[in-house]
């Protein structure tokens, strides 16, 4: 392995600890169950994980889909393991991926009067949150088509 | 002369419970962050399985309204949706009471007893408002910290946030508890993250303030809001998409104001460095 993947790889690694640390916090705060809240914690880092090198390699739309994707599959997954709501593993693991720096860096761009850049950067925002709510309908959408007769979720 | 059967019948009384059982579920479903789809269908479920007939339920951000049959004769009931916050406790308990209800293992009075318990919660003793405050500020406290280093931050950034997030988890606490309006709340909780944060600027070298404030943002932005609304939007729930949308745009409008007014400020004053964007 070459330095450069072998830094690449510390660094993913050390995004998913603190990815973990932040979702689990941020749980604590959305009065997650206890149960749930390791499991959205995980989720979230996990998607994370997958959006870094995936917004690397092809762009950042298609990294956020495929990291929310990943977070919807396996949260529908652990939803019927623990009869318990996806919302309640998604939401936790969703905050790790939804757009909040690109609001901020809009609004840096509006108050230094780069008014090309904000508008740039709002766009942006919106598609990668498009991407993400695409992400999760989708699952949702297509897990209770395949499980339909099961006991509501 | 036609017989009427009269209006307090045992029969009547039951379709109405049933019916402010449905209601209240998908009234907590609502007011905890549950998506409105999922309110829908558990009245839905809860009235099917009591044996009502043509049910219609409409979930909007705001209310709810919901109508069934029951023994030829339409009752219908209404819920004002007020506030919205995320409890995934209260979701994930309305969602198991759902549950056993379809399977038989409680009754619909004793389901109406655990709701009315939920709904009555949110009026807490001195004692349950301070834990209340203890979970908000270590949850938005560690979490804006470790977001700050996740967007690459180091320790003074770590602890800058989480005492950022402490005083604005403190600050949101005081003014919901005032009934604040939403916007004025958010648009000053920005500028009290963004002035902890320049601040402390002055207090260390090579300090990414840009960092602390992103961090100490992201437990307010509406982001998770905003993903519903679209979700809702997608399903064809195209009034709740909107107004949680517009809701989530106003938001985020207001504490990006607030940043932007300090930040601006001190920019125009030359006190700072420029945006490290």
């Amino acid at each position: 392995m070459t330095p450069e993947t072998l830094t690449y790889v510390i660094y993913i690694a050390k995004c998913f600890v603190y990815c973990f640390f932040a979702c689990f916090f941020f749980g604590f705060l959305l009065h997650c169950p206890k149960k749930a809240i390791f499991i959205g914690a995980l989720l979230g880092a996990l998607g994370y994980v997958i959006y870094i090198p995936v917004s690397d390699y092809f762009s950042q739309p298609v990294g956020f889909f495929m990291g929310t994707m990943a977070m919807s599959i396996l949260s529908e997954f652990f939803a019927r393991l623990f009869k318990t709501p996806a919302t309640v593993f998604l939401t936790p693991a969703i905050v790790s991926l939804v757009p909040g720096i690109g609001l901020y860096q809009s609004m840096a761009h509006f108050v230094l009067g780069e008014t090309t850049e904000g508008v740039n950067m709002t766009v942006t925002t919106l598609i990668n949150t498009c991407a993400i709510a695409l992400a999760m309908a989708t699952t949702t959408f297509v897990a209770r088509m395949l499980f339909k007769n099961h006991k509501h979720q | 002369m036609s017989e009427q059967t009269p209006i307090n019948s045992e029969y009547e009384k039951t379709a109405s419970l049933v019916l402010e059982v449905a209601k209240n579920a998908g009234k907590i479903i609502l007011e905890n962050g549950g998506e409105t789809y999922r309110a829908e269908e558990t009245c839905t479920r809860i009235c099917t399985h009591f044996g009502g007939k043509n049910i219609a339920v409409l979930a909007i951000t705001t209310g709810i309204v919901l109508s069934a049959e029951f023994f030829d004769k339409e009752i219908t009931t209404v819920a004002r949706i007020d506030t919205r916050g995320i409890n995934l406790i209260n979701v994930a308990q309305v969602n198991d009471i759902s549950r056993r209800l379809e399977n038989c293992s409680i009754t619909l009075n004793q389901a109406n007893d655990l709701l009315n318990e939920i709904l009555s919660g949110d009026k807490p003793a001195r004692f349950r408002r301070l834990k209340a405050f203890a979970v908000a500020a270590v949850g938005t406290g560690f979490s804006s910290a470790f977001f700050s280093i996740l967007f690459g931050g180091s320790a003074p950034e770590f602890f800058v946030a989480l005492m950022t997030g402490v005083v604005v988890a403190g600050l949101n606490t005081f003014f919901t508890s005032k009934k604040a309006n939403g916007f004025i709340t958010s648009l000053v909780l920005g500028v009290v993250a963004a002035l902890i944060a320049i601040s402390a600027s002055f207090l260390f070298t090579d300090f990414r303030y840009d960092l602390v404030i992103i961090g100490s943002i992201m437990p307010l932005l509406p982001g998770i809001a905003m993903t519903v609304a679209f979700r809702d939007s997608i399903r064809g729930d195209l009034i709740s998409g909107v107004s949680r949308i517009l809701e989530a745009i106003v938001l985020a409008i207001a504490i990006a104001s607030g940043v932007g007014i300090v930040i601006g400020t001190f920019l125009h004053f030359n006190l700072i460095g420029g945006f490290l964007v």
